[in-house]
């Protein structure tokens, strides 16, 4: 159809006369009259573009004012306001049929800003022209960068997606692949992996070498389909795809901001340009919203009676459950973390696959993020680290226990730590390790917690206390729900195969106490016996002192000294009670334990040794704290003589009692002044006397201190005066 | 300790030819040492913190017994410490109450986890034994029926392959085509699910 090329105000008349027009060209003469009569400075683009789709091939290119009027014209549209998705089509259409030869079809490339949206109809055509192979290599090139700039723009990917195939074809082009491995990343989805695809991209990096783009699009496959590729993806991949949007990018973000229009990019990896600092498209950490691999309701297969229903549509518990055998997962595992329907099915099911690909996102979040910042990533985005961190940990904590990514992940992170770099998460994350063997414990978590720990601040020392605590006590959990029988094999893990047998369990709970014994002793060294630093030692030893009565673990680990004199010692009347309640629950324990062993004869033994230390330390606190019998020949603590009564207090053996005792020392001043408040002069060992004695210790009960109160029943005969407490000790 | 240390510079002066040492019994006994030091230390520090407190508050002690302003100021604290500490008993009864209610509905909920896991596997094996039951009989069919399946989607793919070739190969524009158009749409997708 050839047209009249100039039109003039006098022949718009003519024009709308003819009578060999079609329908649809009067409809749009019609449209475009009442356009230009609205406005008039239209006009000379509706015609340029007029222009460009009718253009016939062969014109010639040379000395054609009228071309090259036109598309001035169209670029000084595009480069200020943009163009708009119709005129898009238009001009890469003319441009990719290369009627008019190459040149215009460059410059058509170069100024195609779109200025809202992209029709992937446009795009389709333009790769179908590639297919025709008759535009040369530079201006293909241009084209796939072109494709991968607007790439964000475009409206839908359903097309797109289907011509995959002839996209992938293009791989071999060898100018052509970077570009093409980065359009194929961003379309991939689980059926376009495809074994012969995969045995393509291993060709060709036989061919090219071990390519970024190429080792990029293969961890993309197997992240779709793990069992397909089975090379091994080195877990740091530095390099994202090359920056290549220079051409356009910046004319784009012009007029995108001119048109106060943005739509944020989805998944375009960029790497570090020289110059500037590492620019952020990407926003590894976001959880992606759960959406379904296609974008269509959940169908038939045509020809397959089984029904998938993707998991994004799933909105109630009870819809969970009918569909529970035939869910699709989302492409982006990442999404799981996010919904609680999705945790559910990940609890209940043991999906194999779902999990390979959850922990490999997961892995990858967590390179990406911590171990390769660069400078300055973390101050950037500390913030987002946070929300990732918070909703990895409620996803955990749901699920009850740690993904295995998470825990590599924290083994390698320890060791390059500062120890103040979103500490609680990573105390956190720390406590959902699952149990570790006692083998690689001392390296692999040991190690690098002591170090953190020795240089450390207080609050950091509590709050490892703290975390370490939290793991013990997950741990002692599992084992107390898994464990049905004594020397069965416990699964560490409801996902993992590795079993661990009951001894070797209880090892690494010794190690572990061990352990935290080792570093109270020393932290508590360091800081000077700080009251909130044995607050917390305390609060491990609670959990420890029962764990054979409430988790059903028949170990026992008494209080090193390094814990339980300065605990004795203490000047807050807190820590003592506390330690009486811990020496109390450790004596019921022992108790129940051996009268176990008597009835049953099962294999819990506990060491003589054990026994010797615990009746050590209880003779030391009984006689220490009733029958002000301290610095015995034979305690732990022990001063010679000379140094005693250097030391000008008269009665040091009673300076630990609980009248004289530095914690309590204030309950028996305003005891004494409550029971004699005439006496003028203060004599404090007037309490020990045998009925003042027991009011006092009544006394102090009152006032909460059950610890000691448990403590004094158990262990004291029934006579209860000072000075003649005789102690029930545990004898073997 | 020292008697070790004094032994061992003994060792070091007096010997003529150099005893070679291995690196893991090194390690052993450097830990054996570094457990040694520990202990002594934390024995050392005990003895003087006992030490310490006991003379510090024979004094405090001895202060509180006086009627001066300064025993005064020193009971208003006294007072106020034992309030604060009876504060932080009941709060810290509760938070153990509350402790071991948590504990206990954590175990409920894993001993929920691991019967659903339970009951999971045995439905999977219910399921597997009666597919078997109907499968026994139309074995055989059900295997020719699957390798068919098998051929034919393996035909399938070649086929959508090969023409893929061709029409790459033919560097025609198959958009203007209507009927080439919709079948090139269609090359992608396998129309049997794996």
């Amino acid at each position: 159809m050839a047209y009249p090329q100039n039109t003039s105000d006098s022949e718009r008349s003519s024009l709308s006369d003819q009578s060999v027009s079609s329908r649809s060209f009067n409809r749009s003469l019609r449209v475009a009259e009442k356009k230009r009569r609205k406005d008039t400075a239209e006009d000379p683009f509706f015609l340029a573009l007029k222009y460009f789709s009718d253009v016939e091939a062969g014109t010639p290119v040379t000395g054609n004012d009228e071309l090259e009027r036109n598309l001035v014209l169209v670029e000084k549209v595009a480069h200020s306001k943009g163009l708009s998705p119709e005129a898009i089509s238009i001009m890469l259409e003319f441009a990719m049929s290369l009627r008019m030869g190459n040149s215009p079809c460059v410059r058509v490339l170069k100024c195609l800003i779109p200025a809202s949206l992209v029709p992937q109809d446009a795009i389709v055509r333009g790769v179908v022209w590639l297919c025709v192979g008759k535009i040369p290599i530079a201006t293909q090139v241009l084209f796939i960068k072109w494709v991968l700039t607007i790439f964000d723009l475009v409206d839908a990917k359903d097309q797109l997606r289907a011509i995959y195939g002839f996209i992938f074809s293009f791989i071999t082009e060898e100018n052509l692949c970077p570009f093409i491995c980065h359009l194929l990343y961003l379309l991939t989805r689980k059926e376009n992996v495809r074994v012969f695809r995969v045995r393509k991209l291993l060709e060709l990096q036989s061919k090219l070498g071990r390519q970024p783009f190429l080792i990029h699009l293969l961890s993309l496959y197997k992240v779709f389909c793990p069992e397909l590729v089975t090379l091994s993806i080195p877990s740091r991949m530095k390099s994202g795809f090359r920056n290549h949007n220079s051409t356009w990018k910046s004319v784009l973000t012009g007029v995108q901001k001119r048109n106060g229009f943005h739509i944020p990019s989805s998944v375009a990896f960029t790497i570090k340009d020289k110059t500037s600092s590492r620019k952020r498209k990407h926003c590894h950490l976001e959880l992606p919203a759960l959406t379904s691999v296609a974008n269509k309701e959940a169908q038939t297969e045509q020809f397959s009676s089984k029904k998938v229903v993707p998991l994004v549509q799933l909105h109630s518990f009870s819809q969970l459950l009918e569909n529970l055998h035939c869910i699709e997962l989302p492409a982006q595992m990442g999404s799981l973390l996010g919904s609680t329907l999705a945790l559910h099915y990940l609890d209940c099911v043991q999906d194999e696959s779902a999990l390979l690909r959850l922990n490999f996102w997961l892995g990858y979040a967590f390179h990406e993020e911590f171990l390769f910042c660069g400078d300055g990533g973390t101050t950037q985005n500390s913030e987002e680290a946070l929300q990732f961190l918070n909703k990895l940990l409620s996803a955990q904590h749901f699920l009850q226990e740690g993904f295995s990514s998470s825990e590599s992940f924290l083994y390698k992170f320890l060791k390059v730590w500062d120890g103040s770099l979103l500490c609680p998460q990573i105390l956190a994350l720390l406590s959902n390790i699952p149990v570790v063997p006692s083998s690689q414990i001392g390296t692999i978590l040991f190690e690098p917690l002591m170090q953190l720990f020795l240089t450390s601040s207080l609050f950091f020392k509590c709050g490892l206390m703290e975390c370490l605590n939290n793991m013990l006590l997950k741990w002692l959990t599992w084992h107390s729900v898994y464990a049905l029988e004594d020397d069965l094999d416990i699964s560490l893990n409801s996902h993992t195969s590795i079993n661990m047998t009951l001894s070797g369990f209880k090892d690494s709970v010794m190690e572990l106490v061990h352990f935290v014994g080792r570093l109270a002793s020393v932290g508590l060294q360091l800081e000077g016996c700080h009251a909130l630093l044995l607050s917390f030692i305390l609060d491990f030893y609670e959990t420890v002192c029962d764990t054979f009565q409430k988790y059903g673990l028949p170990l026992v680990i008494v209080p090193p000294p390094g814990v339980f004199y300065p605990a004795l010692f203490a000047t807050d009347p807190v820590s003592v009670d506390r330690l009486a309640y811990i020496m109390y629950r450790y004596k019921v324990n022992l108790m129940s334990a051996k009268s176990q062993e008597k009835l049953t004869k099962q294999a819990f033994h506990i060491s003589r040794q054990t026994f010797c230390e615990f009746n050590q330390s209880l003779v030391v606190m009984v006689n220490c704290l009733w029958n002000s019998k301290m610095f015995n020949p034979g305690m732990a603590v022990q001063l010679g003589d000379e140094l005693l009564l250097k030391s000008n207090v008269p009665q040091y053996w009673a300076s630990f009692d609980l009248i004289h005792h530095p914690a309590f020392m204030s309950y028996a001043v305003d005891f004494h002044q409550k029971c004699w408040p005439e006496r003028q002069d203060m004599d404090l060992s007037s309490i020990k006397h045998s009925k003042p004695w027991s009011w006092y210790l009544e006394y102090l009960f009152t006032q909460g201190y059950e610890g000691l109160k448990h403590f004094f029943q158990t262990n004291i005969s029934q006579q209860m005066t000072a000075g003649d407490g005789q102690s029930n000790t545990q004898q073997k | 300790m020292s008697n070790q240390c004094f032994e061992m510079e003994l060792q070091l002066h007096t010997e003529k030819s150099k005893r070679s040492c291995s690196t893991s019994d090194t390690e052993r006994d450097l830990q054996d040492y570094i457990s040694e030091i520990e202990r002594v230390k934390t024995i050392h520090f005990n003895n003087t913190l006992a030490l310490h407190r006991m003379q510090m508050w024979h004094a405090i002690g001895e202060q509180l017994k006086q009627n001066d302003p300064e025993a005064d100021t020193l009971k208003a604290l006294s007072e106020r410490c034992m309030a604060l500490c009876s504060n932080i008993k009941q709060l810290q009864q509760e938070s153990r109450i509350l402790q071991d209610q948590i504990t206990e509905i954590q175990k409920k909920r894993l001993e929920m986890k691991r019967l659903t896991h339970e009951k999971m596997k045995e439905m999977e094996k219910i399921m597997s034994k009666e597919e078997h039951a109907d499968t026994e009989r139309y074995k055989a069919v059900l295997e020719k029926g699957q390798a068919n399946l098998e051929k034919y989607r393996k035909i399938t793919a070649m086929t959508q392959n090969v023409f893929k070739g061709i029409l790459l190969a033919c560097k025609i524009n198959w958009l203007d085509d209507p009927k080439l158009r919709e079948l090139a749409m269609t090359l992608e997708d396998s129309p049997i699910s794996e």
